[in-house]
């Protein structure tokens, strides 16, 4: 290994893609994730008091999911694009097909379930695997079309997916415990599937670090040179791992216990959040050409942080419309029994 | 009489003009259509002539508009230890116009192709700065320009190289180590100089098979350049203090 270059003229080209892909991959992960719990409460029963939390928290997280994608275009006027366009090659081409699908997918379960649907319940059960096979294909596209760019070390492996579909998994289930909390709902297999996958997501981070560490292979070798040589990730890591613990014991400890499941999932939410900004805005600050990093900045910068409020609020606006579909489980019994007897 | 500033002018472009003589612009006219014959554009760059005076750099900007805080091309620029102490290294960096390209087929919009004769092109108007094929190029060769809101990259100058003239980097290159021709054509200069010559490209084990080759390339600056310090740092450091 060579020692004592110095660059004396050298050159940064920027991050192509900013803080709203963070937003996208968290809240369309977390759909996919919630989706899946919905789907197999709803294959045993579609009535089961635990489908209408996981499916409220996948169509909050899924139908907020396209705002931030639309914003990380640079030309987010030209989406129609990809729709003009046959670029068979390319996973991101497949998922612009696979994200409408699976979005509504969930749109149509929204007004199935909701009051308005009830003439339609013989529907349901096509819909549902209907969006849950487009749920695994928008998992597949989302991590696969990362983890095939060879240029980004921090995402070319096996590991790389596996652990992105996890952590979905683990914010998804996250989403719904804190959705159920809320609104006084059965939160199903959620703070299970929290819990477990909590605990196989930090274990699956430090053995993808570990294989990596010694001479730097793969996308985890790559991943531990960012977090030794760059304080906010080492500080980060140290955070998805204090979530993602603190997330299991919560989930595991009670499942019953609606504030312990609601820690569980903001504590989930969070820690898939900073794994994805590690991974996003980390990777991208490792320069391909020279073995230095770009300045990496946190949630410092304004245009971050009001992507962030605006996220957020969007997705607010989101939960109050669709708290007028996805009604309490109670009032929507009470709506049933007063349409059969209307009729 | 001439005043000073005119004659430093005329003296400038006197020297740009000799600097380009290097290079023969024949090599980069086109076959007339009529024969059926596309050229493969390449380049070969002469490091041991390379100054590193960004002329190359500038000229590039100018002729394609590139924003201020972009770059089509650039020279990085070294200090590497050698037997004798200190040296000097440069290493003028531009889309190595693949024939195995990966940012081609990562698009989703069919916006960034390859022509026949090898550029690698981007439709501006079907681009819509999705920046995948930025993380795709190992050589971060691509950028999102900031001024137009797509995907942007060296294209060899294809405005000029369909003028029949020599891109703008090649033209102004003061020491003639910017080489620009047809690869295919046996006695074009750049064939010739890849037959008479050791020649290595960049990050050869990324399987993209560039077509930029470089003579004279020290094999510490062939993958990811291990610099330990230098402007980058300092840069990193006046944004901690600034941030």
């Amino acid at each position: 290994m060579e020692h004592g270059i110095v660059d004396l003229i050298s050159f940064d080209q920027g991050f192509a893609w900013r803080h709203w892909a963070v937003w996208y991959f968290l809240l369309v992960g977390s759909a996919v994730g919630a989706l899946l719990i919905a789907f197999v409460a709803a294959m045993r029963d579609e009535n089961a008091p635990q489908v209408r939390p996981a499916l409220f928290a996948a169509a909050a997280c899924g139908i907020t999911a396209p705002f931030p994608l639309l914003a990380d275009l640079h030309q987010p006027a030209r989406f129609m694009h990809f729709y003009l366009s046959l670029a068979s090659d390319s996973i991101m081409w497949w998922g612009s097909w696979f994200l409408p699908a699976f979005i509504g997918g969930l749109a149509v379960l929204v007004l199935l379930y909701s009051p308005f649907g009830v003439r339609f319940t013989a529907y349901r059960r096509l819909v549902w695997y209907w969006t849950a096979a487009f749920a695994v294909a928008v998992l597949a596209y989302t991590a696969g079309e990362m983890a095939i760019v060879r240029a980004r070390p921090a995402w070319h492996d096996v590991f790389f997916p596996v652990l992105l579909s996890l952590s979905a998994f683990v914010s998804g289930s996250g989403v719904v415990a804190i959705v159920a909390a809320v609104r006084g709902e059965n939160p199903g297999a959620a703070p299970r599937v929290l819990g477990v996958g909590s605990v196989l997501f930090v274990l699956g981070v430090l053995a993808w670090i570990a294989v990596g560490w010694g001479d730097s292979v793969g996308s985890g070798g790559a991943f531990a040179e960012l977090a030794t040589k760059v304080s906010p990730i080492s500080l980060l890591l140290l955070m998805t791992g204090v979530c993602g613990v603190g997330g299991a014991l919560a989930a595991l400890a009670a499942p019953r216990v609606a504030s312990l499941n609601a820690l569980a999932g903001v504590l989930a939410v969070l820690g898939a959040l900073i794994f994805r900004w590690e991974l996003f805005m980390g990777a991208q600050s490792q320069l391909k050409t020279e073995d230095g990093l770009m300045p990496f900045s946190l949630l410092t910068n304004s245009d971050a942080l009001a992507g962030l409020i605006g996220t957020v609020g969007l997705l607010a606006v989101i939960v109050a419309v669709l708290s007028f579909f996805l009604v309490h489980e109670d009032e929507n019994a009470d709506s049933h029994t007063a349409s059969h007897t209307a009729l | 009489m001439k005043t000073r500033r005119e004659l430093l002018s005329l003296g400038a472009f006197a020297a740009l003009g000799l600097a380009a003589a290097p290079a023969p612009a024949a090599s980069a006219q086109p076959k007339p259509s009529s024969s059926g014959y596309t050229p493969r554009w390449g380049m070969v760059i002469d490091l041991r002539r390379c100054i590193g005076c960004q002329a190359c750099t500038v000229s590039c900007s100018m002729e394609n508009a590139v924003p201020t805080n972009a770059h089509r091309t650039v020279v990085s620029t070294y200090e590497i230890p050698t037997d004798k102490g200190p040296g000097q290294a440069v290493l003028p960096r531009l889309c190595n116009h693949c024939e195995n390209p990966p940012c081609i087929p990562v698009c989703p919009v069919e916006a960034t192709y390859q022509q026949n004769d090898g550029a690698v092109v981007i439709d501006a108007e079907q681009c819509v700065g999705c920046g995948y094929c930025v993380q795709a190029c190992p050589y971060d060769a691509r950028f999102i320009n900031e001024e137009t809101g797509i995907a942007d990259k060296c294209t060899f100058c294809v405005q000029r190289v369909g003028a029949g003239l020599l891109p703008a980097c090649v033209e102004t290159c003061v020491g003639g180590a910017r080489n620009f021709g047809d690869l295919k054509a046996e006695n074009s200069h750049v064939a010739t100089m890849i037959r008479e010559h050791k020649v290595d490209v960049l990050r050869p084990h990324m399987g993209t098979r560039p077509q930029v080759y470089y003579i004279g390339l020290d094999g510490r600056l062939q993958d990811r350049v291990e610099a330990e310090s230098g402007s980058r740092q300092l840069r990193e450091q006046n944004a901690h203090e600034e941030g």
